[in-house]
């Protein structure tokens, strides 16, 4: 099935930070500089507002790419 | 406001109607479902439009999506409904627009994108529903 991926400028980032967490894939994952923030994070996902990382990742998506 | 955000806000006041619609109609049956509404923007993309379906506020997730993306001499507008991990359910009409924005032709464009993505809910209803049917909680 063919799939749609986010372009991300991580130079962008100001309070998020990207890590290279498999260096076999390159996968890459993308967590607040402040840990603490983490669950008020996870817990946005059901509130209407959006929380100023998710703000800050949207902000930070240059291209999207399918294929 | 420029013709650009004159554009984009009647363009999202039209789509927010249809994000509205469609959510009732394809969550009709579906018992605990939630849906999210909402936009925004940046520098590269003036307009991205999303319609998420979530089983839960932890579960799976279904997202259509509409994006209006500056482009050389013109913006391209996507459109496509996604399931979990970017897996593309249905791609959805594209639209190219290098014409002036006063240009008249650039709203007849318009209007038949709406179409052609308005139908593509009809079309794809079965795939839609399927996938939002085995979302995982």
């Amino acid at each position: 099935m063919p799939g749609k991926n986010q372009v991300i400028d991580t130079s962008k980032f100001d309070k998020l930070c990207a890590i290279c967490d498999n260096s076999k894939t390159g996968h890459v994952s993308i967590k607040p500089k402040d840990m603490s923030q983490m669950q008020s994070w996870i817990d946005s996902r059901s509130s209407d507002t959006t929380h100023q990382l998710t703000q800050e990742l949207m902000d930070a998506v240059v291209d999207q790419v399918k294929k | 406001m420029s013709e650009i955000e004159i554009l984009i806000e009647k363009f999202w006041s039209r789509l927010e109607g249809i994000f509205q619609l469609l959510a009732n109609q394809l969550l009709t049956g579906y018992i605990g479902f939630k849906f999210q509404i909402g936009n925004s923007s940046n520098s590269v993309f003036p307009l991205r439009a999303y319609l998420i379906i979530l089983r839960s506020n932890t579960g799976d997730e279904l997202s259509i999506t509409v994006d209006i993306k500056n482009i050389e001499d013109g913006f391209l507008i996507e459109s496509d409904v996604v399931g979990e991990e970017g897996k593309i359910i249905v791609d959805g009409p594209l639209l190219e627009l290098h014409e002036e924005l006063s240009d008249p032709l650039v709203q007849v464009k318009i209007d038949k994108w709406f179409e052609s993505f308005e139908q593509m809910f009809i079309d794809k209803f079965d795939d839609i529903d399927a996938a939002i049917k085995y979302l995982a909680d």
